[in-house]
C-alpha cells in the first residue's frame, strides 16, 4: 500500500482533496470569497482525473448542473459563499422532494463579520428548510474526512448533503493526511425506471423526512462528534465548527479545564441526539458557541424542551442571552467573556496600562486607510464621469450600484455615488422600480453601474423586464474584462474557461443588441466625453440606454504590458493647498498614486504605486501634473 | 478630523442652498470646485479652505455700497442718450449708448479688451473676452437671464496683454469691487479691470427655466432680445429674427431667483457709468456718470459725436428715484429676514 505523505493543506484545498478521495468526476460553482480555491484547485488537477469543472453563470445553475451528473450516476459537488445558497434555493427545495442519485454535495463557505460580503448571514438555515443532512467542519483534516463522508452519506439516502465552512476554516491551512484517490469511471446514465421529479408532492415529503433520520442514525454513529473535559462538567459549551479550536482555546486560557467541558457535534442537522442526551443529563448550564445565527443553539433548545419532562430544565447561555453578540465572527475573547460573565470570573487579557499605550501608538503609527480603487483602475475614472455629470444634471440623481470592485463607490475612492448596494443584480432590479415612477412626479435621475462578470450573472432578466416593461433607465457597464473582485476567474465575457480551453466570448453589446437597445461603447480613461456622454444620456426622458465603459482592469492591464507613461508634477505650475487648487488630485481625485508633499507644499507622484496610466493629466486645474512616454528598454 | 466651515460652505449654505445666487459668475473660474452650467452655479467637489476668494467676490455675501448709501449713489452728472449711428442703435438694447461707450474705449487703448456677455453655442449667455469692434456688437442686447459672466473674468485677465473693461449687472459690478479689495487686502497685484460699465436691472432670470417657459410657450427660434414695456403694460416680451412674442409678466414673475429680490441695487452704483432703459422715450438710455474715469469717457464720445446726448427729463429722474427707492427697501427688509 502507497503511503501518500501529508500535505500542507488550507481548508479549501482539502476540501477539493476529500471530493477527489471521494472519487467525484463533476464540480461546479460560482466565485464568491471564501469558497473560490476549491474549484479553482479542482481545476487544476482536472488534468490529471476524470473530471469535469465550470465556474457556472450563477449559483443555482451550478448546483443544477452537479445535480445533473448525479441522476446520470457521477458524483458531483457544487461550491459557494453564503449568498450563493440563496441563489439555489428554490431548486434545493426540489431536489430534496426529487432526490438525488450519485452522491451529491453542496458547500456554503459562509463570511462571519462579512469581511468580503454585503451581508452577515448564516446559509445554514437551508438544511432545515429543506431538510438536508448538515455538517461543519471544524479543521482542515476535518473538512477532507467529511467531504468523503458526504459523499457516501448523500449516496445511501438519495439526497443532497450540506457542508458548511466558514472563512477561517476555509483559509486556514494545516498538515493533512492524506487518503487514498478513488478510481471509478462509471459510465454516465440516466436510469429510466427512475424518475427525478417531485410528484406527488407528499408522499415524497414524507420519503425526505425518512431520509433525513437515515442520516441522523449516521450522525450518530459518525467519528465526528466531541466531548473534552471532566466527567461532570459544571458548564458545558455546546459548538461546532471552528468554535471548537475558539472554545478550547478559551478554557484553557482561563484555566477552566476541569469545570468546563467541550462537545463539538459533526453533524448539527439533525442533531445527533442519542449521543448528545448523556451529556445533556450531567449538566446544568450550557453555553453555544457557533458563528453567524443561533442555529445550533436553537436546535439544541428545542429538542431540550421536548426532553424536558424526562430530564428537567436547563440554563442555556449563548446569542439569545446576550452573552455572545448576534453579530461578527467568534474569536477566543468572546468565548472568554461569556465564560467570566457566566462563572463570574476576573480576567483580563491585557494589563489596562498596555492597553492605553497600544491603542494611543496605534493612533499614532497607523493611518487610517480607506479601500481605494487599485492606482489606473478604470472604476475610479468611471465615477469621476459620474459624478460630474450629475452635479452638472443637477437633479439629486444618484447611482444604484451592484457587487464587484466598483461597490467601493459607496466610498471617497468612487466619490461616494452609490446609494444602495444588496444582491447581485439588484442594481437594475431596482431600476425596474425607479423607471416607472415619473408620473407620480418622480424627478431624479437614476443610474445603475453593473459589472461585466456581474451583467452575466445577474443583470440580463432585469435587463428584460426593464425592455419588456418599458421602464425608464440609464445604464451603465462597467466592463473592465474581469471578474476582478473575487480573483479574475473567467466570465462569459472572455475568451477561455476554469480549464485553459478557448472559449467564444459573449460580447455584452451583442446581448444589448439583440434587446433592440442601442449601446455606446466609451473609455472612462476620456473623462470629459463620457462624462459629456453620460450627462446626454440623463437628459433622455423614456426607454434603456446602456452605455458600456470599457478599459480593461489595472491589474490585468498589469498583466498585458502595463501602461507606457512616467508621470510627474511640475512644482511651479502646482498651487498646492492654495486657494484655486486645495490638493485637488490627492484630496479629491484621491489615485494613490498621488502624494502630497509636506516639505514643499506641492503634490507628488509616488513612483512605486503610480502605473503610468496618464489619467490625472486631465484632472489637475493647474494642468501641472505631466506624462512622458517611456521608452522601451 | 477639523470641523471648522470652508467658504465654499459658507457661500453654499449662505447663498446657493437658500436661491440667493445672483448667476454673477464670480465665484466659478477659479478653481475646479464650482462651475457655471446652463445658467446655475454648480458645486462640482467640496474645499475645505478656511478662507478664499469664492466667498471674498460674492455680492450676496459681500453686498455693495447700496446697502448703506440712500438715493442712488455717487452721481457726477446725468444724460438721456443714444447711439449716433442707426445700425449701432438698432442692435442696443434700448439706445446702443453701452456699445458704444465700450467699442470707444476700445479704440481709444484705454482699455485691451473688454469682459461681455453673449450667447454660447447651447443658446446660453455667457461672458466673453472681446476685443475687437465687431466682437462687441455681437454681445450687444440685454440677455435678461444669469449668464456668470464674471466665470470668464479669470481667463479674460489672463489672455489680455492690457487693462480690461466689463460691462455688468449691479450684481457682477459688486463682485469687481469685491475682487479689487480682496487683492488690495492680500497686498498681491490688482486685477486690472479699468473701466465698469454698470447696467440698471430689477431681476434677471434663470436660464433653464426660462428656455422650458420659452419651448412651453411653442417659441423654437433663437432668442434674440428680452424686454419688459413700462408699466402699467404687464407685458414680458420675447423678440425673435422673426417674430415677437408676448407673454403675462404674471407667468415670469415667479421664476425671479430670490438673490434678485434681495438686492437693493437698481443702478449698480459702484460703476463708472451706470446705463438703462430711458422710461417712456424708446430707443434711448438713461446714463448716470459716476466716476471721474466716467466722465472722460463720456466726454470723449461726445466730442468724437458718438452718442445724441439730451438732459434726462425731470419724471425720469423722479420715476427712477422711486422704483430704485422701492427695490432697495424690499431688499433691505428681505436682508432683515433672511439674515436674522
Amino acid at each position: 500500500m502507497s503511503e501518500v505523505p501529508d500535505q500542507l493543506l488550507m481548508g479549501n484545498e482539502a476540501i477539493a482533496r476529500g471530493a477527489l478521495e471521494a472519487g467525484i468526476s463533476f464540480a461546479a460553482g460560482y466565485p464568491g470569497n471564501p469558497s473560490s480555491e476549491i474549484i479553482e484547485t479542482l481545476a487544476k488537477e482536472a488534468k490529471n482525473h476524470r473530471l469535469y469543472v465550470e465556474w457556472s453563470i450563477n449559483e443555482k445553475v451550478a448546483l443544477e448542473a452537479a445535480a445533473a451528473a448525479s441522476f446520470a450516476g457521477l458524483r458531483a459537488l457544487a461550491t459557494m459563499k453564503q449568498n450563493g445558497v440563496n441563489v439555489a434555493s428554490d431548486f434545493i427545495t426540489n431536489l430534496t422532494l426529487s432526490g438525488t442519485g450519485a452522491g451529491l454535495v453542496l458547500v456554503t463557505c459562509d463570511d462571519p463579520s462579512g469581511i468580503s460580503s454585503t451581508n452577515e448571514q448564516d446559509a445554514r438555515f437551508i438544511a432545515r428548510l429543506a431538510d438536508l443532512p448538515l455538517l461543519e467542519p471544524s479543521s482542515p483534516q476535518e473538512a477532507l474526512e467529511m467531504t468523503r463522508f458526504a459523499f457516501d452519506l448523500s449516496e445511501s439516502i438519495h439526497n443532497l448533503v450540506v457542508l458548511r465552512s466558514v472563512s477561517r476554516l476555509s483559509h486556514t491551512r494545516q498538515n493533512c493526511r492524506l487518503g487514498e484517490l478513488r478510481r471509478e469511471d462509471p459510465r454516465p446514465r440516466v436510469d429510466l425506471n427512475k424518475v427525478f421529479h417531485t410528484f406527488p408532492v407528499m408522499p415524497k415529503h414524507q420519503i425526505m423526512h425518512d431520509k433525513l433520520r437515515r442520516a441522523a442514525e449516521a450522525g450518530e454513529q459518525s467519528p465526528f462528534n466531541r466531548y473534552e473535559g471532566p466527567d461532570r462538567p459544571e458548564l458545558m459549551i455546546i459548538t461546532c465548527g471552528s468554535g471548537w479550536d475558539y472554545s478550547r482555546e478559551a478554557v484553557e486560557l482561563l484555566g477552566l479545564g476541569y469545570r468546563v467541558g467541550v462537545v463539538k457535534l459533526g453533524m448539527t442537522w439533525p442533531l445527533p441526539v442519542k449521543w448528545l442526551r448523556p451529556w445533556m443529563e450531567k449538566v446544568s448550564k450550557v453555553l453555544f458557541i457557533e458563528e453567524v445565527d443561533p442555529f445550533l443553539e436553537a436546535g439544541v433548545k428545542e429538542w431540550a424542551a421536548q426532553i424536558g419532562p424526562e430530564i428537567g430544565t436547563r440554563e442555556f447561555f449563548g446569542k439569545e442571552s446576550g452573552h455572545i453578540p448576534h453579530w461578527g465572527e467568534q474569536t477566543p475573547d468572546r468565548v472568554i467573556e461569556a465564560l467570566t460573565g457566566i462563572l463570574g470570573l476576573d480576567y483580563q487579557s491585557r494589563e489596562s496600562v498596555y492597553q492605553e499605550k497600544i491603542s494611543k501608538r496605534i493612533q499614532e503609527m497607523v493611518p487610517p486607510r480607506e479601500f481605494g480603487f487599485c492606482p489606473g483602475c478604470p472604476h475610479r475614472a468611471t465615477y469621476w464621469a459620474v459624478k460630474n455629470a450629475l452635479h452638472l444634471d443637477g437633479r439629486e440623481g444618484f447611482v444604484a450600484g451592484d457587487i464587484g470592485c466598483y461597490t467601493m463607490g459607496i466610498g471617497p475612492t468612487g466619490f461616494n455615488q452609490i446609494k444602495s448596494v444588496h444582491a447581485m443584480g439588484s442594481g437594475l432590479g431596482l431600476l425596474s422600480g425607479y423607471g416607472q415612477l415619473s408620473p407620480f412626479g418622480f424627478s431624479q435621475p437614476v443610474i445603475s453601474v453593473v459589472g461585466d462578470s456581474t451583467f452575466f450573472h445577474a443583470a440580463i432578466p432585469a435587463l428584460i423586464n426593464l425592455v419588456h416593461n418599458q421602464a425608464k433607465a440609464l445604464i451603465l457597464v462597467l466592463d473592465n474584462r474581469a471578474t476582478a473582485m473575487t480573483g479574475f476567474q473567467p466570465h462569459p465575457g472572455l475568451e477561455t474557461n476554469v480549464l485553459g480551453q478557448a472559449v467564444p466570448p459573449i460580447p455584452v453589446e451583442n446581448l444589448c443588441a439583440s434587446l433592440g437597445l442601442p449601446v455606446t461603447i466609451l473609455d472612462p480613461f476620456d473623462l470629459e466625453p463620457t462624462s459629456e456622454q453620460i450627462f446626454q444620456a440623463l437628459q433622455e426622458t423614456e426607454g434603456v440606454r446602456v452605455l458600456i465603459l470599457r478599459r480593461p482592469c489595472a491589474l490585468v492591464q498589469g498583466r498585458e504590458g502595463g501602461y507606457p507613461f512616467r508621470m510627474q508634477v511640475n512644482a511651479e505650475r502646482c498651487l498646492g493647498e492654495a486657494c484655486g487648487c486645495n490638493r485637488y488630485c490627492s484630496r479629491v481625485f484621491r489615485c494613490p498614486g498621488l502624494i502630497w508633499d509636506e516639505k514643499s507644499g506641492r503634490a507628488q507622484i509616488d513612483e512605486v504605486i503610480c502605473v503610468g496610466c496618464g489619467v490625472c493629466t486631465q484632472v489637475c486645474p493647474q494642468k501641472a501634473i505631466e506624462k512622458e512616454e517611456r521608452q522601451a528598454s | 478630523m477639523n470641523q471648522t466651515i470652508s467658504a465654499q460652505d459658507t457661500l453654499i449654505k449662505g447663498v446657493l442652498d437658500q436661491d440667493l445666487c445672483s448667476a454673477c459668475g464670480a465665484c466659478v473660474g477659479l478653481c475646479p470646485y464650482f462651475t457655471f452650467f446652463q445658467g446655475r452655479v454648480v458645486v462640482v467637489d467640496r474645499c475645505s479652505l478656511a478662507e478664499g476668494r469664492c466667498g471674498a467676490f460674492c455680492p450676496q455675501l459681500n453686498p455693495g455700497e447700496w446697502l448703506k448709501q440712500e438715493g442712488l449713489g455717487p452721481i457726477q452728472e446725468q444724460w438721456m442718450t443714444r447711439a449716433q449711428t442707426r445700425s449701432l442703435q438698432r442692435k442696443g438694447q434700448y439706445g446702443g449708448t453701452v456699445t458704444t461707450l465700450i467699442q470707444l474705449a476700445l479704440e481709444m487703448g484705454w482699455i485691451q479688451g473688454a469682459l461681455l456677455t453673449g450667447i454660447g453655442k447651447g443658446g446660453e449667455p455667457e461672458g466673453r473676452l472681446c476685443r475687437t469692434r465687431a466682437e462687441v456688437l455681437a454681445c450687444a442686447g440685454s440677455k435678461y437671464t444669469g449668464a456668470g459672466t464674471l466665470s470668464a473674468l479669470k481667463p479674460a485677465l489672463e489672455a489680455n496683454e492690457g487693462p480690461l473693461g466689463a460691462v455688468g449687472l449691479p450684481c457682477q459690478v459688486t463682485a469687481l469691487t469685491n475682487i479689487r479689495s480682496y487683492f488690495s487686502r492680500k497686498g498681491e497685484p490688482l486685477p486690472e479691470v479699468k473701466l465698469k460699465i454698470g447696467l440698471f436691472c430689477t431681476w434677471s432670470l434663470p436660464f433653464k427655466k426660462m428656455q422650458k417657459k420659452i419651448r412651453e410657450q411653442g417659441i423654437h427660434d433663437p432668442v434674440v432680445k428680452y424686454d419688459i414695456p413700462p408699466p402699467p403694460a404687464e407685458e414680458f416680451q420675447v423678440f425673435t429674427r422673426k417674430k415677437t412674442y408676448t407673454l403675462p409678466l404674471t407667468e415670469i414673475r415667479p421664476l425671479v431667483p430670490r438673490g434678485c429680490l434681495a438686492c437693493g441695487d437698481m443702478t449698480a452704483e459702484g460703476a463708472d457709468i451706470s446705463v438703462g432703459s430711458a422710461e417712456g422715450v424708446p430707443g434711448w438710455n438713461t446714463v448716470l456718470i459716476r466716476s471721474e474715469k466716467g466722465r472722460q469717457l463720456f466726454k470723449e464720445a461726445q466730442y468724437k459725436n458718438l452718442l445724441d446726448v439730451k438732459p434726462l427729463p425731470e419724471k425720469n429722474e423722479v420715476h427712477l428715484q422711486t422704483a430704485a427707492g422701492l427695490k432697495k427697501s424690499r431688499a433691505r427688509a428681505l436682508r432683515e429676514e433672511i439674515l436674522v
